[in-house]
């Protein structure tokens, strides 16, 4: 019997916590960050079609290596 | 190392994303106008300056970085990658005292030149190095060791890249070079020898790579404690690490290595490189308790008398001889065997070597006759005659 009246508190204890995301902890850091949210930065960033297209080449082409 | 592409500079992936550094939003770190429409033409809105767009964040790493990773940026700010002090404190032994900072020409001179071979923690972490124009290394993932080819040797490469992977085997000159580095051939990147703490510093000040914190430069000993041992049978060690006169243990396990005598500055000597292996006294002998030994192979540095001229500025090398050209070098391409331990088919075990004196001991007769007096008063401490 004690058994079916703990089922509906464990139940709850699950809900609230088995879904926190670990993302909690860094935004809670120093106050700078923010959740993450979708926008333009990823929708462009994450797409490499749509980056060749607006992209510019670099003047001298890249490095190749350095000098010490 | 192949360039990136400009779609892949800036590419970033769903690995990213789902990564600890993928939960902030992008604008935590880079700020800019996240709503932008995406198109060419709202790319400048999207990372204007108005926007606050920052596109190195790690450059203000007591901003982004410090927060996580305080224990690192703490002592970071003090570091000779950060600060570029070695450089700096190095320029004033040869200007007379002089801080090249304080004249604007020089200043600027710099900044065009050099200033970019300092490096923030994104430059080994997350982007390939400035020096060669930057880019995301995998796709924004940071990692904790930085490449062998695509950060350290991005920077480090004309010299100690080349040589640690063997690339002048088969060059004109490098004839006595046979294998890479015996250490890149059994896979090890930098960091098995220059850890973390070292790169990153311990919060001290330091003027000089060469003379820094004992505790942070590799030894040859650390890993190699045998040749230290007094019962060792191998009469070399016995003679030139144990004995009266001691030689760095690159003297015998080095191979042929470049020297450099111009530089991308400007001016100084004609002749930007040059393949060389020579002995030199160690002029370090009393200024570090672990640069002990009485010889060390030395190479040309890319320093002339009117190497800043082109800068414009009114400080000149007014001490120049105030330091060797002939600089103390750890060459980083060691095998066991090489041209000077390799007895086969020779009179005695040490023909080799000492019969090859004539050629690798640096003597006046080998400094070069465009600054001729200049050239031997800097290395009166290094020649071996």
């Amino acid at each position: 019997m004690k058994k079916l009246v703990l089922i509906p508190f464990l139940a709850i204890f699950m809900v609230l916590f088995s879904c926190q995301e670990k993302k909690t902890d860094i935004a809670q850091k120093e106050g700078i960050y923010e959740a993450t949210q979708q926008s333009s930065c990823v929708a462009c960033h994450t797409n490499k079609g749509l980056l060749e297209q607006v992209a510019e080449p670099l003047e001298n082409g890249g490095g190749e290596a350095g000098e010490g | 190392m192949a360039p990136l592409g400009p779609a892949e500079r800036v590419l970033v992936s769903e690995n990213f994303l789902n990564s600890v550094h993928g939960q902030l939003a992008c604008i935590s770190c880079h700020g800019g106008n996240p709503n932008t429409p995406l198109t060419k033409e709202a790319k400048k809105d999207a990372h204007a300056a108005e926007a606050d767009f920052v596109a190195l964040p790690s450059e203000q790493f007591e901003v982004y970085c410090s927060a996580c990773h305080s224990d690192i940026t703490s002592k970071f700010k003090t570091s000779l990658h950060y600060t570029q002090n070695g450089y700096f404190e190095r320029f004033k032994v040869r200007a007379g005292g002089q801080d090249l900072s304080t004249d604007s020409n020089m200043k600027a001179g710099f900044g065009k030149d050099c200033a970019k071979c300092h490096a923030g923690c994104g430059q080994c972490h997350v982007i390939r190095p400035v020096s060669v124009n930057s880019g995301l290394e995998r796709a924004h993932q940071f990692y904790r060791t930085p490449s062998l080819v695509n950060n350290c040797t991005a920077c480090h490469g004309s010299r100690v890249g080349e040589e640690f992977r063997g690339s002048h085997k088969g060059q004109t000159g490098y004839e006595h070079v046979k294998e890479a580095d015996v250490h890149y051939n059994k896979g090890m990147n930098c960091s098995a020898c220059h850890a973390a703490d070292e790169m990153h510093g311990d919060g001290n000040a330091y003027t000089y790579r060469l003379v820094e914190n004992p505790d942070f430069v590799p030894q040859c000993t650390d890993c190699h404690a045998d040749v230290l041992d007094a019962n060792t049978e191998n009469n070399y060690h016995k003679t030139h690490v144990q004995g009266s006169t001691t030689l760095q243990c690159q003297v015998c396990h080095s191979q042929t290595y470049k020297s450099c005598n111009g530089c991308h500055v400007g001016k100084g000597i004609t002749g930007s490189s040059y393949p060389t292996f020579k002995i030199g006294k160690n002029y370090l002998k009393n200024t570090s308790s672990f640069r002990t030994t009485d010889y060390a192979l030395v190479r040309h540095i890319p320093i002339a008398p009117d190497t800043y001229d082109n800068w414009g500025g009114s400080i000149s090398l007014s001490t120049f001889k105030a330091a060797p050209t002939w600089k103390y070098a750890t060459p980083h391409n060691i095998q066991r065997w090489t041209f000077l331990t390799d007895t086969t088919g020779t009179a005695w075990c040490g023909a080799n070597c000492h019969g090859q004196f004539d050629e690798v001991l640096l003597k006046k007769t080998d400094v070069d006759s465009t600054y001729l007096n200049a050239e031997l008063e800097a290395n009166e401490p290094v020649f071996t005659d």
